[in-house]
């Protein structure tokens, strides 16, 4: 969802939100901005760090660009959290707080221990506010390959960070949830332990995941779709950023009980995800029917989608002799 | 005729001196149950904020419904200001709510100054410091309305019966 430009400004500190006004930045090519005490405020703007000069002009040097004081950083956080920070107390302790359109803003500062774990995060001295971009139809081109004899195969997008996995995994939600050409809709129950793909802000979806879809969002991963078998009866499960030991576990349970899964995973090809430990079980016993590889240049394109064998079923051209469409579903 | 003048002054001059000394009495009074209810709304903010996470817009709303002074003012504006997502820094929002909501000339300027403190514990960043401060804030604020409370009671039958008294003395002057 578009976050309309005096929202997403009024999350600024007024200085800051000035000088950003007067850049006229086009907020759908905006990724990220970086706030930190005492340093540069950075961009990220079409894939390119940029600084901002007082004058609103973005420059590729951020050493010439306006600083952030502490003042503004405790300013825009007040924005940011709606003048409730102490709200957002259990997502801080994960890094992180949602704000309205979906964008996540991860904050990081002293955090403080009690029994090895974080009960809060003080003296926040560093934001990042990353945009969230819903891109419906950006997994049209993918959604052919993911159904073979009438049914959904098992999915796992693998991808190097800030390639596009999340936006890909919530277009294919939506598309699944709603039916495409290729399949009629399926009731989706979605893990967003970080809020991310729903973009969730108090507790109202900021992005379209589509009509038969169904979020928990905050808790862990394992718990959730345990929680999510157990309540909502879905038909496909869909999580983000699959690893550990309890993951996987789970994601076991879910195979076994008869649920379609779609999941992402961080890494840079089929071979690299081989090779771990906690993945490699599942991927020998070819629990996951498909597997979508994604590169970064430019941010959600799709590299190759191979069947559970490794075989390859599509791989983008890069020049007209790398062309190796072998075969479709 | 004389008569009837004489005794319409009479009334005059002591409607006047009771009306005077309940005023007095009143503002003493009203001073005692502002500063009792801002200790108490600290008191339920701090739960608001601390046990049910309410979000400070959400907790002003619910509390201002709660007071019955000028206080629900202060809250309820400061409350709509809020939702209008102005950018404006939470202090400033809550010192015009204050200037705007509270009786001029009740409090003096350093028990007005305490009102605006206020701010720093109703929105910080520090979450851990904020229960603190609410804390703090409050037991400031029960200090203020225990010694007003206790003023109320020694001067507030005083004042009326000083200026009833005076009153008399000026009929008796006068007459």
């Amino acid at each position: 969802m578009a976050m309309p430009e005096e929202i997403f400004y009024g999350i600024f500190a007024r200085g800051i939100r000035e000088i950003l006004q007067k850049s006229g930045l086009d907020l759908s090519r905006l990724q990220e901005i970086r706030l930190r005490a005492d340093r540069p405020l950075l961009l990220r703007y079409e894939s390119l760090e940029y600084g901002v000069t007082p004058e609103g002009a973005l420059t590729k040097r951020p050493e010439c660009g306006v600083c952030v004081n502490s003042r503004e950083l405790e300013e825009t956080l007040e924005h940011v959290s709606g003048y409730s920070l102490y709200a957002f107390d259990e997502e801080l302790k994960q890094g992180f707080l949602t704000i309205p359109g979906g964008h996540r803003v991860g904050v990081a500062g002293r955090l403080v221990m009690e029994d090895g774990r974080v009960r809060c995060i003080r003296h926040i001295s560093y934001v990042n506010i990353r945009l969230s971009h819903q891109v419906k139809g950006c997994a049209d081109s993918v959604m052919r390959y993911l159904v073979s004899g009438g049914q959904l195969c098992h999915t796992l997008v693998i991808s190097p960070p800030r390639c596009g996995k999340t936006t890909l995994l919530r277009d294919m939600i939506r598309q699944i949830s709603d039916g495409t050409p290729y399949l009629g809709g399926m009731t989706v129950g979605v893990v967003d332990e970080r809020s991310e793909l729903a973009g969730a802000y108090l507790g109202m979806p900021q992005n379209d995941l589509g009509l038969r879809t169904d979020v928990l969002e905050g808790g862990l991963k394992a718990e959730s779709m345990m929680m999510l078998l157990r309540s909502m009866s879905p038909q496909v499960i869909a999580v983000d950023e699959i690893g550990g030991s309890e993951d996987c576990r789970a994601l076991e349970n879910v195979f076994h009980c008869g649920c379609r899964l779609i999941a992402t995973v961080h890494g840079v090809s089929f071979e690299e995800i081989k090779k771990r430990p906690l993945l490699r079980g599942m991927l020998r016993e070819q629990m996951f029917e498909r597997y979508i590889v994604l590169e970064g240049d430019p941010a959600g394109s799709v590299r190759e989608i191979l069947d559970e064998q490794g075989q390859r079923l599509y791989r983008r051209r890069h020049a007209p002799q790398d062309r190796e469409r072998i075969c479709g579903s | 005729m004389w008569v009837i003048v004489k005794t319409a002054g009479i009334l005059c001059i002591m409607v006047a001196s009771a009306v005077t000394g309940a005023e007095l009495e009143r503002r003493v009074k009203r001073r005692w149950l502002l500063l009792r209810e801002m200790y108490e709304t600290l008191l339920f903010l701090e739960k608001e904020m601390t046990y049910h996470r309410s979000p400070v817009r959400e907790a002003f709303d619910y509390a201002s419904k709660r007071c019955a002074t000028e206080l629900s003012g202060v809250l309820a504006q400061t409350a709509e200001r809020i939702g209008q997502r102005t950018g404006e820094p939470f202090a400033q929002m809550w010192e015009e709510s204050l200037a705007a909501q509270l009786p001029q000339g009740l409090f003096a300027r350093e028990e007005l100054e305490l009102f605006r403190e206020t701010s720093v514990a109703l929105c910080g960043t520090d979450v851990v410091m904020q229960k603190t401060l609410l804390e703090k804030y409050a037991d400031r604020f029960r200090t203020m309305s225990e010694r007003e409370a206790e003023v109320c009671r020694e001067k507030g039958g005083l004042y009326r019966k000083l200026t009833l008294a005076a009153g008399a003395f000026l009929v008796i002057l006068l007459f």
